[in-house]
């Protein structure tokens, strides 16, 4: 009997440290992804979404950005990239997981521009994604963009066509998000 | 102060032919408000106007036209004319303009009203690789003789552009030759307008012959161009013989140019200058005249309903006759689409040169209530403040236009 207590209080101080782990990096305030795809004669798409969720399991920090409710501008565009290209019934989000170990953290007041590399899945592809970013640590806030970029035959994506227009396959992918760390 | 009183008693006539003559074409420096800071991903003309591409005619629908509660995810745009029903090759692209217009003047003379075929021109290209070949053709009743290839005061075929174009560096580039709309300011439809008309850069029949490069990256639009002249402008010929003959004396030579930047995707700031020779002054007839402009403009989408667009342009002119006259012309618009293809358009300009100074307002409804067709009424009214005095003149213009 006291042996299956002392067992019960170990699964259920595990989970709560799990949990401990789970909140210590969380979000606070608005997020934006957006992605910037470029084609001739300076032809350019802005696509975005405030949607963005962040996990962190203690070793790893995955950004998840569900992409369903990117927009860029235009209906029927919004329709064509979701249901030709990104498939986002199958493949609802674009994730980027990342080591913390692989991350630089500034100290109070200060900010911290570097470079590390992460596992982005996309369009049920997983591959190596070298990403730049920038965080400003300010009171109990790190205020965190970062910028990779993206190629949409790398993930099985097809290259987006209309009326004659070709996007390049090339697109730059931005995140802005907040986060407090306890 | 001869050429002061030409120049006044011009007035009334200028204005006239001003708004006789045509808007050829589409010109929405609006777009803006979707994003789109360049022209060129929709039209063939790399600063924007005039014939559209595919992907143009699409946006037409898509952005343009009246959705009638749908959404645009609702539509599907068909490539070619007609709605798709006239498909057309890659190498083969054609569109028509239709633009009848009811024109009621009113000066302190009297009012009169009166009905005009602003524009009724084919628009055709052919290309075979990068390199591009693009005319249109037309018919005017009266007005735009500048443009017009036949030799009569009316009723004349008109081609208000003729070019080759060489397509480089992945379309970011684009070199032309021939007779083409002159790259300056806002290109807009509203060709009255103070900032085009003074500036002689509208694109009605204001085009000219020349070699231009156009640059179009990232957020940089520009395009420089070098005028050798408008060889189309003819004179009275001999008398009773009721044609025109070419004017040589009255081309300008020189260059026109604009540099965009977009700092922001709703937000473009922009530079522009021109400046041409002409033995002979094609409006004042003063000799040897060195005509200049250069100016600012801008377009900033406040919200996607709400856009304003902006120019101002210096105005310099020396002669024989006139040793140096410093005047502007400005333009302020706003364009306010609550619904998409409904728009209210408020418009405020002002003008001051040596000879007459005015002040002008515009209040304007544009309606596209179906894909490639508009209905516009612009109520115009204008005071002018000349050395005779003040003169105010009240112009409604009610126009359908029918393009594809």
């Amino acid at each position: 009997m006291m042996k299956r207590t002392r067992t019960r209080l170990w699964i259920l101080s595990g989970l709560c440290l799990s949990f401990t782990a789970l909140a210590s990096a969380q979000r606070s305030g608005p997020s934006t992804a957006r992605f910037e795809a470029t084609g001739p004669a300076g032809f350019r798409i802005e696509g975005k979404t405030s949607d963005l969720k962040l996990e962190d399991d203690g070793t790893f920090l995955t950004v998840d950005v569900p992409l369903a409710q990117l927009d860029t501008g235009i209906g029927l565009r919004n329709k064509h990239m979701r249901e030709k290209y990104l498939e986002v019934a199958r493949y609802p989000d674009a994730v980027l997981k990342v080591a913390w170990a692989a991350l630089k953290l500034p100290a109070q007041g200060s900010s911290v521009t570097a470079e590390a590399t992460g596992k982005m899945t996309l369009h049920g592809t997983t591959r190596e994604a070298p990403f730049s970013y920038v965080i400003h640590h300010t009171g109990a806030t790190y205020d965190v963009t970062a910028t990779t970029r993206v190629n949409l035959k790398a993930y099985g994506i097809n290259v987006p066509s209309y009326m004659g227009l070709t996007v390049k396959p090339d697109l730059v992918t931005v995140v802005n998000f907040s986060a407090t760390k306890s | 102060m001869s050429s002061m009183r030409t120049r006044t008693s011009l007035l009334p006539s200028a204005l006239l032919l001003c708004l006789f003559f045509a808007a050829p074409a589409h010109g929405y420096g609006w777009m803006i408000r979707h994003g789109y800071t360049n022209c060129t991903s929709c039209h063939v003309d790399p600063s924007g106007a005039g014939l559209l591409k595919p992907y143009g005619r699409a946006q037409q629908e898509l952005l343009v036209t009246a959705l009638y509660g749908k959404n645009s995810e609702e539509l599907d745009p068909k490539p070619g004319m007609f709605f798709g029903g006239v498909p057309l090759p890659d190498w083969f692209n054609a569109g028509l303009s239709l633009r009848p217009a009811e024109l009621y003047v009113h000066t302190p003379q009297g009012g009169a009203s009166r009905f005009i075929l602003m524009v009724a021109d084919a628009r055709l290209e052919a290309s075979v690789g990068p390199v591009h070949a693009v005319a249109t053709v037309g018919y005017s009743p009266q007005g735009a003789v500048l443009a017009a290839l036949t030799a009569k005061p009316t009723d004349n075929v008109v081609s208000r552009e003729h070019y080759l174009a060489l397509d480089l560096e992945d379309q970011t580039v684009m070199v032309r030759a021939g007779r083409m709309e002159v790259p300056f300011g806002l290109r807009m439809i509203e060709h009255p307008a103070w900032v085009r008309s003074e500036t002689r850069t509208d694109i009605n029949a204001y085009q000219q012959y020349g070699i231009a490069v156009a640059k179009n990256a990232g957020r940089v639009r520009a395009e420089l161009m070098g005028i050798a002249g408008n060889f189309l402008i003819r004179q009275p010929g001999p008398a009773h013989s009721g044609t025109l003959v070419f004017a040589p004396d009255y081309q300008e030579r020189g260059y026109s140019g604009y540099g965009e930047l977009a700092l922001a995707p709703n937000f473009a700031l922009g530079l522009t200058s021109l400046a041409t020779v002409a033995k002979l002054d094609l409006l004042t007839r003063e000799p040897n005249t060195l005509r200049q402009a250069h100016g600012l403009f801008a377009r900033w989408a406040i919200s996607e309903p709400l856009v304003l667009m902006a120019e101002f342009d210096a105005l310099l002119a020396r002669s024989d006759v006139t040793t140096q006259s410093l005047g502007y012309a400005s333009f302020l618009q706003g364009d306010y689409e609550p619904l998409q293809g409904v728009h209210f358009i408020l418009t405020a300009e002002s003008l001051a040169q040596p000879s007459r100074t005015g002040i002008g307002g515009w209040v304007s409804f544009a309606y596209f209530f179906l894909p490639y067709c508009e209905l516009r009424v612009d109520n115009i009214l204008r005071r002018y403040e000349t050395p005779q005095g003040s003169t105010p003149v009240v112009s409604v213009l009610a126009q359908l236009h029918f393009s594809t």
